[in-house]
This record gives C-alpha cells, sequence and structure tokens, in this order.
C-alpha cells in the first residue's frame, strides 16, 4: 500500500510510484443499465506509472518529459495529490502551488476577483492574505478590465494568466507546472519564465512538464524522461532531453521505414512540420488572412552549420505557389530544432493547400532532406468577391463621391 | 495543500481538514447563497413564495373544502412546520447530489477535501430552513404560548437533522458520480417521498392507525426523514418533548448517517477525479 511521507518544506520524495487505473470498457454510467445487466461494468487494469523514483530539493527546477499518454500528466497530478499513488511512498512538502491545466480550480460562473478567493481558498489561504494581495494578482495578470466579468467568457490564455498568477501569490512551496505556459502569448510567456526563474532563486522547487523539450531544458536543471509510465532516462535536463530526441527521431524513422520501405532516415532529416494559429493552438484549419506560422522541427545527429530551409506552399493541384527561403540555419546536435516561419496574415484564399519543406547544405548543392506535402492545409475564405489562391491583402483607397465637394 | 491528502481511509472520517480548509468552505456557502438566493434579503423572500403558497393551496384543499382536517389544530402552521423540513431536505439532496459533478472542473484537477462541495450547497440551504423556522415561531408562540416549554428542543433537532441531509448529500454525491442517472431518479422518487412523509397529515391522524399498526411504524421509521418531522412539528407547535424512541432515532441516525456519508467520501475521494 502506499503511504504519504512527511518532508521538509520544498522537498519530493517518491520511491517506486506506480499508479494503476480500472478503464471501464463500456461507457456506460448509468444505475439503470447496471441495475438491468445485474452486473458492474467490466474494467481493464492500466498502469499509467510504474515504479518511478524522484527525488527534488528546494531550490530545483525538475523537468518531466515524454511523449503523449507517457504518464507525466499522471505524475503531476500524483504530486499535486489529485490521486494517491497505488504503489510506494511519496512526500511532497509544503504548499503546492499547481497550474496543471488551464482554468483548475476555476469556477466558469465567478467572476475572476471571485475565483481568485476561490482559488485562494482551494489552497488554504486566509481571506485578508487575498485581500491585501488582490490588486497585485489581477495586474500581474493584466486583467484589470475584466476582474468583474465571469471566467467563462475569458480566452484560454486570460485563464491562463490568471492561474498562473494566483499560483505564484500564493507562496507556494512546490510549484507543479502542466503544458499551460505555451498558451499565453509571448510576452507574457517572458513575463511568466521570469517569475518562475525569481521564485526558483528565492529556493522554491518547480516540477515542470512540457512538450516542448527547449523550454525543459531552458527552465530545469534535471529531467526524467518517461515512456509507458516508466522513467527511461534521469539525469540532467540538457541530457535527458537530447535522448528524447533521439527516441522521438528514432521511433518516427521506425514507422516511416516502415510505412514507405524506403528509409528517410539520414542524419539530419525534417522531423515534423506544422501550422499553428495567431493563439498559439496547432491546427489545419484557418480562415484566409489569419495570423499563423509555419512551424518546422529539425533533426542533425551530428549537428548542421550552414542549413538553407526552404517551405513552399502548392494548390490541391500541385501547382506551386509560392516558396521562401532561409540561409544560415544552424542545428545543434542531436537534438530537435524548431524554426517558424511568421504570417501576419495567412497569404492563402479558400481552398486545400500543400505545404512542402525542404533541407539543403548552405549552397544549396545538397539536397540534406525534403518533405513533400508534409501539411495539408484548409483554408476557408472571407472575401467572396475575390478569386484565385492568393490572397492580395491590399487596401482600396476609393474615389471621392462626396456630394457636398463635387458641388 | 497536497501533504495530508493520500490515504484517508481510516475507519472513522477524519476533520483533520476542517481547520486549514474552513475559508473555503465558507467561500463556497457565500458563493451558494448569492448564486440560489441572489444575494439579497428579497432573494431569501422570493424562496419562501413556492412554500407559503402551497401552503395557502393544501389549506383551501384539505382543510376548507374536504374538510379532512377537523382534528389539527392551526392546520397552515402544521403544515409549515413539516415544510420548512420537507423542503430543506429535497432542496439540499437534489442539489447536493449533483454537486460532486457540477464541480468536476475544480476537483479533477486541484485537491481539497472533497466533501465540501456537497456541505457547502446544504449548509447554504439552511437558510430556507432558518427562515421558515424564524417566522413559524413567533407565531405558534403566540397562538399556543405554552410552546415556549419546548420550542428551545428545536434547536438540537434540527441540529440532527442537517446531520441526516449531510450525510445522505454525500452519499448520493457519490453515487451519482458513479451512476449520472442517480440525480434522474432522485427527482423522480422525490414526489412519492414527498406524499409519504407526514406533511400534510399526522401519522395517529387516520382512523385506520389502531388496525395497522406496523404501517405506520414503517412509515414513521423507514423514512429517516419522518421522525424529524414529527420532532419538529411537537416541540414548536404542539408543546409536546416527542417519545424516547422518536427522541433516539432523531439523535442516533443523523449523526451517525454523517459519519457513513463522510466515510464514503473520503474513501472514494481518489475514484472521484479519475471517474469525473
Amino acid at each position: 500500500m502506499s503511504e504519504r511521507a512527511a518532508v521538509a518544506a520544498g522537498e519530493i520524495h517518491g520511491r517506486g510510484l506506480g499508479r494503476v487505473f480500472a478503464i471501464r470498457l463500456a461507457q456506460s454510467r448509468s444505475l439503470k443499465e447496471a441495475l438491468l445487466r445485474r452486473q458492474l461494468p467490466r474494467t481493464r487494469e492500466l498502469w499509467a506509472l510504474r515504479d518511478i523514483d524522484l527525488d527534488v530539493s528546494p531550490g530545483e527546477a525538475f523537468g518531466i518529459v515524454g511523449p503523449n499518454g507517457s504518464g507525466k500528466s499522471t505524475l503531476l497530478k500524483l504530486l499535486a495529490g489529485i490521486f494517491a499513488p497505488s504503489t510506494g511512498t511519496l512526500g511532497v512538502g509544503g504548499r503546492v502551488g499547481s497550474l496543471i491545466e488551464i482554468g483548475a480550480g476555476f469556477h466558469p460562473e465567478f467572476t475572476g476577483v471571485e475565483n481568485v478567493y476561490l482559488n485562494a481558498a482551494i489552497y488554504g489561504l486566509k481571506r485578508d492574505y487575498v485581500d491585501r494581495h488582490l490588486d497585485e494578482i489581477i495586474s500581474f495578470a493584466e486583467l484589470e478590465a475584466f476582474a468583474d466579468v465571469p471566467v467563462r467568457t475569458y480566452s484560454s490564455g486570460m485563464y491562463m494568466r490568471l492561474g498562473f498568477s494566483v499560483a505564484m501569490h500564493i507562496q507556494p512551496d512546490v510549484l507543479l507546472l502542466d503544458e499551460v505556459l505555451a498558451v499565453g502569448d509571448e510576452a507574457f510567456q517572458q513575463k511568466c519564465y521570469s517569475k518562475i526563474w525569481e521564485f526558483k532563486e528565492s529556493g522554491g522547487t518547480i516540477v515542470f512538464v512540457s512538450h516542448d523539450p527547449a523550454a525543459v531544458e531552458r527552465v530545469c536543471d534535471r529531467a526524467i524522461l518517461l515512456e509507458q509510465g516508466r522513467c527511461i532516462e534521469s539525469g540532467g535536463a540538457g541530457d535527458v532531453v537530447r535522448a528524447y530526441h533521439r527516441r522521438i527521431v528514432q521511433t518516427s524513422a521506425e514507422s516511416v521505414a516502415r510505412s514507405d520501405g524506403a528509409s528517410s532516415g539520414g542524419a539530419v532529416r525534417v522531423h515534423e512540420v506544422r501550422a499553428v494559429g495567431g493563439d498559439g493552438s496547432v491546427r489545419e484549419r484557418f480562415t484566409e488572412g489569419e495570423p499563423m506560422a509555419l512551424e518546422v522541427w529539425l533533426y542533425a545527429e551530428e549537428g548542421l552549420d550552414q542549413g538553407r530551409v526552404t517551405l513552399g506552399f502548392r494548390d490541391s493541384g500541385g501547382q506551386t505557389l509560392g516558396s521562401q527561403t532561409v540561409d544560415r540555419v544552424r542545428l545543434r546536435p542531436g537534438r530537435l530544432e524548431r524554426l517558424r516561419l511568421h504570417f501576419p496574415g495567412l497569404p492563402l484564399r479558400e481552398g486545400r493547400f500543400f505545404v512542402d519543406v525542404g533541407l539543403a547544405s548552405a549552397d544549396g548543392e545538397r539536397h540534406l532532406d525534403h518533405a513533400e506535402r508534409a501539411l495539408e492545409l484548409s483554408v476557408f475564405g472571407q472575401d467572396p468577391g475575390g478569386g484565385g489562391s492568393i490572397r492580395l491583402g491590399g487596401t482600396w483607397e476609393l474615389p471621392a463621391v462626396d456630394g457636398t465637394s463635387d458641388g | 495543500m497536497a501533504v495530508n491528502t493520500a490515504p484517508r481511509a481510516a475507519f472513522l472520517p477524519s476533520f483533520a481538514w476542517f481547520p486549514r480548509y474552513g475559508e473555503l468552505l465558507r467561500t463556497l456557502v457565500r458563493r451558494e447563497l448569492r448564486v440560489r438566493f441572489k444575494g439579497s434579503a428579497l432573494g431569501i423572500l422570493w424562496s419562501l413564495l413556492y412554500p407559503l403558497a402551497m401552503i395557502a393551496v393544501y389549506t383551501l384543499v384539505f382543510s376548507v373544502l374536504w374538510k379532512v382536517t377537523g382534528n389539527i389544530p392551526h392546520y397552515p402552521l402544521f403544515v409549515l412546520a413539516g415544510l420548512s423540513v420537507w423542503g430543506f431536505f429535497q432542496a439540499s439532496l437534489q442539489l447536493g447530489a449533483t454537486s460532486i459533478v457540477m464541480n468536476g472542473d475544480l476537483i479533477k484537477k486541484v485537491w481539497f477535501p472533497r466533501e465540501i462541495v456537497p456541505a457547502s450547497v446544504v449548509l447554504a440551504q439552511t437558510v430556507t430552513i432558518g427562515v421558515m423556522l424564524a417566522i413559524l415561531i413567533p407565531v405558534c408562540l403566540i397562538v399556543e404560548p405554552a410552546n415556549l416549554r419546548t420550542v428551545a428542543l428545536v434547536i438540537p433537532i434540527v441540529a440532527a437533522l442537517l446531520c441526516l441531509v449531510l450525510g445522505l448529500a454525500w452519499l448520493f454525491a457519490v453515487a451519482n458520480v458513479f451512476y449520472r442517472d442517480i440525480e434522474h431518479l432522485l427527482a423522480v422518487v422525490f414526489l412519492p417521498w414527498f406524499f409519504l412523509t407526514p406533511v400534510l397529515y399526522g401519522l395517529d391522524q387516520f382512523s385506520a392507525a389502531s388496525s395497522h399498526r406496523w404501517l405506520i411504524v414503517l412509515m414513521r421509521y423507514g423514512n429517516p426523514v419522518t421522525p424529524y418531522v414529527e420532532g419538529v412539528r411537537a416541540v414548536v407547535l404542539q408543546a409536546t418533548v416527542p417519545g424516547v424512541t422518536l427522541l433516539l432515532y432523531i439523535f442516533l441516525v443523523g449523526p451517525l448517517v454523517a459519519l457513513l456519508g463522510l466515510r464514503v467520501v473520503q474513501r472514494y475521494e481518489d475514484r472521484l477525479a479519475i471517474e469525473l
């Protein structure tokens, strides 16, 4: 059986942590059906975590990386106490602030201010403490204008800002951070990172989970890599992140090799191409003229000093619409690196489009890798009067037809 | 926050959280009051409108037209006393049963003692019974000054009722997480339950009471809310102290159900976050 060990504030000690879930095979949640069938829903056991050891000291930032479904969030929820470990012992010392999911601990019908009080009460803080810090919390979140509006009307970025601000102002000893930071805009993210840094400097403990290994590397001292609920690598954050990248590239190369029969798993590769909306969401559907970016993930086993990357659009007929090239791309060895091409407004009109990516040596002589039709985009039109595939995006200036001036 | 969370499933439920999470309970009760009564005295008056209108209708039908209430003195007060208990019981359980599911977002993502959520709903509902008794008791004292001798007993009886309601709310709230149709079943069950509870009539009033003794006993003790209805009515309106059996029932069942409910919430707390 599990037990919760007592530890000093800001310390985390976990030994042999495991968590099993009983997954209901039938989705029924009705008592009527259970009674009619005269049996409880069948369940299957699923170990989301197995044999995890971790020790984190005050002032340390600890990262958890791994693919989706590897148990990162489960581990974070164990640390937050949302559920107990099925095996092993876990001790988390002091007050734990968590930003586990966007809007964690918020009630949609409450206003921003009321949610601050609710959240603080959940963390066990007294009302007068919040009274004293309310302005600070709201202004850090940059929500002065929305403080008295129910949070259900907030955007995901506003949710995150409020959640982050509360979590930072409750004087936590341990701060748990999930992917949430990715939601905010760039400026606020910077603000968050400096606040996190400040927190760490003052002796706070951080556990940080992210899809974005670069962020883990930036924030954390040490990290573990999870795969299928087990820890397969632990050590310095940089080493773990490199191990993670290597694994991603290997597994994707294997799957490519399996599907094509031909291996494209060279030493320098285009790993993934994604489209990111102005709100930070990864998707394939856009509105014409919407701000967005194309994101390319590249991997070079030995590193690459001077690379040339070409990104191009083609229409559904295969016709190239345009491409753009960037030189002097440097890739560090053994890690996934991201580059982005930002569009203030997506220059495409209604239709289906494909994105091609090419990676070449600096002089363009040597073709290193390319991904044709790496991404398919659906664009929805806004201007029914226009035509063609390209959004011209110009602004009109019309002749003056003001009655009085013409006499 | 997370330190003392994990296995709280000891034999007796734990109250260790209370000093730390009292503020959260207060916050949630305040919210509940605002949602239910729009935070105003007028809102509370509105919540009285329905029971008062029902009392008028029941009095008209049973007392004036049908004339079956001849042996019940002060029939409107008799009904009001019963309705104060029943209304609190029903509203608390109906809202309490859905409370954990409704607050799923909170429960899935942050840890705090889960029992606080149904408790806040029930505690907010005490306002209704409080206001109804605040109207009922002075009137009863005026029409029957002898009630002064017993009326103080209403406090422990209502406290025991609160325990019963809390316990049932905890049980239903947890059950409703696992079987989401429980709240609908409850809604269906409450109407017959109301008529089986002696709100509009008294159990001893029927001529059949002497010939079907066991039926009366079953109706009195098989329905957990009945002893509380009779208890409140006895001390507020009839200037009598309930019999020993009834008193024992009132002061044992309520706290025991509360302990059971609390124990169930704490026992299943771990699975609530997963099932939601």
